[in-house]
């Protein structure tokens, strides 16, 4: 093709090209814009999505915080603090007090996040070591008495203080010594939350 | 009878996508003597776009957004390096089109493993000593490009390790962060900029940092801290002024490039040349002088792009590398799991920072660094790690579509069991 020629349609193809441009910046904006609301519609439908339980306030010197209750995800902090996946506002309680992780076939384990976080775990003091919560498992913390409620699937097994190691070395269930003898719970089945309820 | 209109966004997309290159690569053929690779790459690359767009998300529900966006940005890198072959009498459009397509294999790969690996422990060990290893071959068996000793030879193709260890830094930071195993993410942080100081390569040193420090934030919210570590990024910038002689040319030369016009600022003031000759439309496509800006296919690749096509039209890629943090942020964010949402978190700031330093440099807002333009520059090393970036964050893309739809299921069995 002459040079002439070529530059003459060259130079009518930047518009074209600049429409084209404009063409995929807009769509991609728009399906972006339109994933973002229907992934909020997906929430508003599913609230507890990614959430294994939540942690209700039972008591508290607040009488207006009795009842609430936060999701509890697979993974978080409870603190005073905001950055915290749990906010709970009260005397006693640290900026981040606990940590939470859900484990596989182990259940919800929650350690202290520093040495000066006291929190109490059905009538037993909170050591260094993560403990696993139960279904319905009551925790204080400062003035503050939490209860959990897990939603159905989320199995927990009960472990003793003693038995539980650091929770990074739960790679696996046969890993795990303590849970080839643990002490199933002797209670009546817990009644398990259903979604949404 | 009512009719239910359906949207198909992703094929919208793709489908202007694809009449872009083809059209473009068309023209480009059509340049002087008939050039049938340019036919052959107006047919493949629309048709790579397709199938990778199109197609791999029936193997894995990925992000299809993110994937036509990374596509076209590969497909446009290499359109310009196609363009200047020519003249150039070089054959880098066809070199970056099959690292394009190794780059899509990556790419899966990366996402087979965020998917189907559930135990990282012993994998992150291997990564992380292997990490190592590669990052410090250059100063072993390397040579000198640039400045800077971080290239490998292996069997006559050049490596570049930095940026292949690029993924591995996520890997692990993600890993021992989420994890908060303070030593273990700071020594291989810390070695790794200390093998990269030793290399010259500054510029890389300067994402590694980058990228672990928003980690950090991300990962604790500990904004004092965070705060340290800036100001340690800025005294650990303003010794290495003082050490590197470079450097300091490098920072001269950003100060006032006219100075240097013949020398060093050479390179600089063309790329500024180029890019206000093509005005707000450009010269057109496959005119002008970009083969004038010295390495104009890996450092000022914008400056061509904005001289053929424009201001505006380099203001939209812009935006495109914008849309693709949003969404990327936008997955982090729905992440169940802090590993995964840090993965996506570091390679999005990873992703942003190389972006804002090259496209800074080439526009004279901050010193030219010498790192690439993600997806565009030519380079077959940081096409691939950047198509690998794109799988990690696509792998956790797919696991969030997985729970959801999981999500899904059990609150419909939920109501079916209540009778709903």
């Amino acid at each position: 093709m002459p040079d002439e020629v070529y530059e003459l349609i060259s130079r009518g193809a930047r518009y074209w090209f600049l429409f084209l441009m404009v063409l995929v910046v807009w769509r991609s904006m728009s399906w972006y814009l339109k994933d973002k609301k229907t992934y909020r519609k997906h929430i508003r439908f599913l609230p507890d999505a990614g959430s294994i339980g939540r942690l209700e306030i039972i008591h508290g010197e607040d009488i207006n915080k009795i009842g609430l209750s936060f999701p509890v995800r697979r993974e978080g902090t409870i603190g005073t603090s905001r950055m915290n996946d749990i906010r709970i506002t009260g005397k006693g309680i640290q900026t981040i007090h606990l940590r939470f992780h859900f484990e596989e076939k182990i259940g919800l384990l929650i350690e202290k996040a520093n040495e000066n976080a006291f929190a109490m775990m059905d009538g037993n003091l909170l050591s260094d070591y993560p403990v696993c919560m139960l279904h319905e498992s009551i925790l204080n913390l400062g003035e503050v008495e939490l209860q959990l409620l897990l939603f159905e699937g989320f199995e927990c097994f009960g472990l003793s203080e003693e038995e539980i190691k650091p929770a990074e070395q739960y790679d696996t269930v046969e890993k795990t010594p303590a849970f080839s003898y643990a002490p199933q719970r002797q209670s009546p089945k817990p009644t398990k939350r259903r979604r949404g309820q | 009878m009512s009719s239910i209109k359906k949207h198909h966004p992703d094929r919208l997309l793709v489908s202007t996508i694809m009449l872009f290159f083809f059209s473009a690569f068309m023209l480009t053929a059509m340049r002087g003597e008939i050039q049938w690779k340019g036919f052959i790459l107006a047919v493949v690359v629309p048709f790579l776009i397709y199938v990778s767009t199109m197609w791999i998300p029936h193997l894995f529900p990925a992000d299809k957004l993110l994937l036509a966006l990374a596509n076209f940005l590969c497909a446009l890198g290499i359109l310009i390096l196609f363009i200047t072959d020519k003249d150039a009498g070089t054959d880098r459009g066809m070199r970056q089109a099959a690292a394009y397509g190794l780059g899509l294999i990556v790419m899966l790969v990366c996402i087979t493993f965020i998917r189907f690996v559930k135990k990282w422990d012993l994998l992150i060990k291997i990564v992380f000593l292997g990490g190592l290893v590669l990052l410090a071959l250059p100063l072993a068996i390397g040579s000198e490009k640039n400045g800077a000793t971080n290239w490998i030879n292996i069997g006559g193709t050049s490596l570049q390790p930095s940026e292949v260890v690029k993924l591995a830094l996520l890997l692990v930071l993600s890993y021992y962060m989420s994890r908060r195993k303070l030593w273990h993410w700071m020594i291989f942080t810390v070695i790794s900029l200390l093998i990269l100081m030793l290399q010259k390569d500054l510029g890389t040193a300067l994402i590694y940092y980058g990228s672990a420090l928003f980690m950090f934030y991300a990962s604790t919210g500990n904004l004092p801290l965070t705060g340290v570590g800036i100001v340690g990024g800025a005294g650990a910038a303003f010794l290495g002024y003082r050490m590197f002689a470079h450097v300091k040319k490098r920072v001269a030369i950003w100060k006032n490039p006219w100075l240097y016009y013949e020398t060093s600022g050479y390179q600089i003031v063309q790329a500024l040349i180029a890019i206000a000759s093509g005005g707000w439309l450009g010269v057109g496509l496959g005119l002008g002088s970009p083969r004038v800006i010295p390495v104009y296919y890996t450092d000022c690749i914008f400056a061509v792009i904005c001289e053929q096509f424009g201001i505006v039209f380099g203001i939209l890629v812009l935006v495109i590398y914008v849309i693709m943090i949003l969404r990327a942020t936008f997955i982090a964010l729905q992440a169940r799991d802090s590993f995964y949402a840090l993965l996506v978190i570091g390679s999005t700031a990873m992703l942003g920072l190389q972006t804002f330093l090259i496209i800074g440099g080439v526009l004279k807002m901050i010193p030219l660094t010498g790192v690439t333009m993600p997806f565009v520059s030519y380079g077959g090393t940081s096409l691939i790690s950047s198509m690998g970036l794109i799988g990690l964050i696509q792998g956790v893309a797919s696991l969030n579509r997985d729970q959801l739809a999981y999500d899904y299921e059990i609150s419909r069995y939920s109501s079916l069991e209540q009778g709903l």
